[in-house]
C-alpha cells in the first residue's frame, strides 16, 4: 500500500508540470476554419518550441489590433480566437507535427493558417455581428486561396481543407461550404484589384454587394505579406457560372517570381513559407502613431458618408475622400495601411500664406516662386527682409477605428513628399472591403512646411499658423465633402 | 622724354579713402540692415562672413597708412603717377561695384534657383581673384609711392 501511494506521487510529480500548463478557457469569439463551436473543454498549453518558433515569427508580423498569443490545444487544425483586446492563436500539436514537411507547413495547413491570421488581424475579424461574421469568413477564405495561388497550389487543392464537411452547413455566423468555396476559388483566380474610387461609384446608391463580390482579396494590413503572383496578371474576364464550374478547370498557376510582383499585391497572402519567412511587406503602412502634424481635424463621418450605401465600408470613405480631393484639384494621391483602416496622403502643394494653393503651376512647385511683377517697393522689400517665405501643405486623411495620439517624432519636409510616392495607387481591395463601423473616424492630419531665405529645406511649423478646419476650407476639400 | 603726370600721394590717399569707407560704409549698413530685418534668417552668421573679409583687408591697409600719416611717419609730400591712382581708383570701383551687385541681385536670384547666401558663395569664385588684383593695386599704391619718387627724380631736367 505504502509503494501504491509513492508510486501516485511520483506519478503526480511527474506530470504536474504538464497539468499546470492547461488551462481551461473561454474566448468571446473563436474560428476553427471548419464552421464549428470551440470545443467545450477547450484546453490550452504551452506551444512546442518548434512550432512556437515558426508560429511566433509569423505572428509578430501581424499588424492587428493587438499581437496574438500563441497556445497548443486541443482544436481541430488551427483557430483563432478572441477574448476582450487578447487574440489568441491555438495549434493543436499533432496536426502541426503531421502537417510539416521538410521544415514547412503544408500548403493545406497554410491556407488554415492564413485564414486564421487573417481574422487575427482585423479587429473586427472575429466579430460576432452575424452578417459582418459572415462576410468576414468569406474575406478570410479569399485571403487563403490567394495564398493558394501564390504557393502554386491547384484550385482543387485549395478547397480540400474543406473537404468532408457538410453542404448544408451553416449559421449566423459562418457561410455555407459552397460560399467558402466560392470565395476561395476567387480569391485563387487571378484578378486585378478595382480603384477604391471605381468600386464605391460602381456601388454608388446600391446595396451592399454580395460578399462574394465585395471581396477583392481580404487581408490584413501586415507587414508579412508576400507579393501574389496572381495579382500581376491581367484581369481575366470571369465566366458568369466561375464558381459552378467543375473544380477541374482550376490548374495549378505558374509558380510565382519576383518579377511578377508588378502588380496590385494581395495584402492577406502568405507564401508558401510565410510562416517563418522573412518577406517584404507589400501594403506599405503609414507611421504610426502618425507623426505630429502642425493641425488636424476631424472629419464628421456624416460628410464622410454621405453618399455612401447603407452598409458602408472603408472603400466607401476613400472614394468619398477620393471625390472630394480630385475636385479640389487633389489628383495624386497615395494609400497606405494603418491599423483598421488606411491613410491617404495629399502631393505637397504650395500655398500663400492663408492656406489658398497657389494658381497655376506654381502650386506643385516644391521652391518659392519669385515676384512675377517687378516694383521697387517690392524688390526694396526683398533686399532687406526675408523676403515671402514658401508655405508648403501635405494633407494625410487617417480613417480608422483606432484612436491614437500623435507621435513626438518630426517630419522632415522631404519624408512627408515622399508619402505620394511610397503609398500605393489605390486602396487594396483587403482594406477598402472592411466595413465603416461606428468605431470609425476620419482625421485629417496637415503637415505645414515654411522655407524661409537661405533655408536649405522647408521646415515643419508645430503648431500651424491655421487650424486643420481653415486648411480644408481653403484648400477647397470641405467645401467638395460638404 | 614724355613727362609723366603726377599726383599728390596724400590728395590720392583721400580719394581713394572717400571711395573705400563709404563704399565699405554703405555694403556695411546693407547687410547690417539686412540682418536686422531678417534677411537671412538664421544664416546671417554667412552673409557677415563673406563680407567682412571682402572689404576689411583693404580697408585695414588703408587705416594703417593713415595712422602712419598722422604720426608723421611718411613722406606726404610725395608725388604719384596719376595712372596709377586712376587703376587704382578705378579697379576699386569696379571691385565695389561686384560687391554691391553680389548683393543687390540677391532679391532676384530667386528666380534662378538660388538664393542669395548661395549667389555670395558662388561670387567668391570671381571676387577672390579680382579682391587679389585690387589688393595688389592698394599695395603698390598706398605702402611703394618711393618708385614714383624716382620716376620724378629721373624725368628732372
Amino acid at each position: 500500500m505504502p509503494r501504491l501511494i509513492w508510486r501516485m506521487c511520483f506519478a503526480i510529480v511527474l506530470f504536474f508540470p504538464f497539468a499546470s500548463a492547461q488551462q481551461t478557457v473561454k474566448f468571446d469569439s473563436f474560428c476553427d476554419y471548419f464552421s464549428a463551436s470551440p470545443p467545450v473543454d477547450l484546453r490550452l498549453g504551452n506551444p512546442e518550441p518548434r512550432a512556437q518558433d515558426l508560429l511566433s515569427a509569423t505572428l509578430s508580423r501581424i499588424n492587428g489590433p493587438a499581437t496574438p498569443k500563441l497556445y497548443a490545444a486541443n482544436v481541430r487544425a488551427f483557430a483563432a480566437a478572441r477574448r476582450g483586446d487578447e487574440t489568441f492563436l491555438l495549434y493543436n500539436p499533432r496536426y502541426f507535427d503531421s502537417q510539416m514537411q521538410s521544415g514547412r507547413l503544408s500548403p493545406q495547413a497554410v491556407a488554415i493558417l492564413v485564414h486564421q491570421i487573417w481574422h487575427l488581424s482585423y479587429k473586427n475579424g472575429l466579430t460576432t455581428e452575424p452578417g459582418v461574421r459572415q462576410q468576414m469568413e468569406l474575406l478570410a477564405d479569399e485571403t487563403s486561396g490567394s495564398a493558394m495561388r501564390s504557393m502554386g497550389v491547384s484550385g482543387i487543392e485549395a478547397i480540400s481543407p474543406l473537404a468532408g464537411l457538410p453542404d448544408s452547413q451553416q449559421s449566423s455566423l459562418f457561410p455555407t461550404v459552397q460560399q467558402r468555396r466560392e470565395a476561395i476559388l476567387q480569391g485563387w483566380m487571378p484578378q486585378n484589384s478595382a480603384s477604391a474610387s471605381g468600386e464605391a461609384e460602381h456601388h454608388k446608391g446600391m446595396a451592399p454587394p454580395p460578399p462574394s463580390s465585395a471581396t477583392g482579396g481580404g487581408g490584413p494590413p501586415a507587414s508579412a505579406h508576400p507579393p501574389a503572383a496572381g495579382d500581376g496578371h491581367p484581369k481575366k474576364a470571369r465566366p458568369p457560372d466561375r464558381f459552378g464550374a467543375p473544380p477541374d478547370r482550376y490548374n495549378p498557376p505558374p509558380p510565382p517570381t519576383s518579377a511578377a510582383g508588378g502588380g496590385s499585391p494581395r495584402p492577406g497572402a502568405a507564401s508558401p513559407d510565410s510562416a517563418g519567412s522573412d518577406q517584404p511587406a507589400t501594403i506599405p503602412q503609414f507611421p504610426w502613431p502618425p507623426p505630429e502634424a502642425s493641425a488636424f481635424a476631424r472629419i464628421p463621418t456624416s460628410l464622410l458618408l454621405a453618399r455612401a450605401p447603407a452598409t458602408p465600408h472603408l472603400r466607401d470613405a476613400a472614394a468619398s475622400l477620393i471625390g472630394a480631393l480630385s475636385h479640389a484639384g487633389y489628383t495624386e494621391t497615395s494609400f497606405y495601411s494603418v491599423p483598421d483602416g488606411f491613410a491617404l496622403a495629399s502631393r505637397m502643394e504650395q500655398m500663400d500664406a492663408d492656406g489658398r494653393p497657389l494658381p497655376g503651376n506654381s502650386r506643385w512647385a516644391l521652391s518659392v516662386a519669385p515676384e512675377s511683377v517687378f516694383c521697387l517697393s517690392c524688390y526694396l522689400k526683398a533686399l532687406l527682409t526675408a523676403g515671402h517665405p514658401g508655405h508648403f501643405r501635405v494633407v494625410v486623411f487617417i480613417v480608422s477605428s483606432r484612436a491614437f495620439a500623435q507621435a513626438n517624432t518630426p517630419v522632415t519636409a522631404k519624408t512627408a513628399k515622399d508619402w505620394l510616392d511610397s503609398g500605393m495607387n489605390m486602396l487594396p481591395s483587403a482594406i477598402g472591403a472592411l466595413p465603416f463601423t461606428a468605431d470609425h473616424a476620419c482625421t485629417a492630419l496637415i503637415y505645414e512646411f515654411e522655407l524661409r531665405q537661405g533655408d536649405a529645406a522647408a521646415a515643419l511649423k508645430l503648431p500651424g499658423t491655421l487650424t486643420g478646419a481653415t486648411h480644408l476650407v481653403r484648400a477647397g476639400i470641405w467645401p467638395q465633402l460638404n | 622724354m614724355a613727362t609723366t603726370e603726377l599726383i599728390g600721394l596724400s590728395e590720392a590717399k583721400k580719394r581713394l579713402a572717400l571711395l573705400w569707407f563709404p563704399a565699405s560704409g554703405a555694403l556695411f549698413l546693407l547687410v547690417m540692415l539686412q540682418t536686422a530685418f531678417g534677411h537671412y534668417g538664421d544664416h546671417w552668421r554667412d552673409a557677415w562672413s563673406w563680407l567682412l573679409p571682402t572689404i576689411v583687408p583693404s580697408l585695414s591697409l588703408m587705416v594703417a597708412v593713415f595712422s602712419m600719416d598722422l604720426q608723421g611717419s611718411s613722406d606726404t609730400d610725395r608725388q604719384v603717377e596719376r595712372f596709377g591712382f586712376s587703376l587704382c581708383f578705378w579697379i576699386s570701383v569696379f571691385y565695389f561695384g561686384t560687391v554691391a551687385l553680389t548683393i543687390l541681385l540677391g532679391p532676384m536670384a530667386e528666380q534662378f534657383g538660388t538664393s542669395s547666401l548661395d549667389l555670395m558663395t558662388e561670387s567668391q569664385l570671381w571676387l577672390a581673384p579680382l579682391q587679389g588684383i585690387v589688393s595688389g593695386v592698394l599695395g603698390w599704391f598706398f605702402v611703394k609711392p618711393e618708385s614714383a619718387k624716382k620716376r620724378r627724380k629721373a624725368a628732372a631736367p
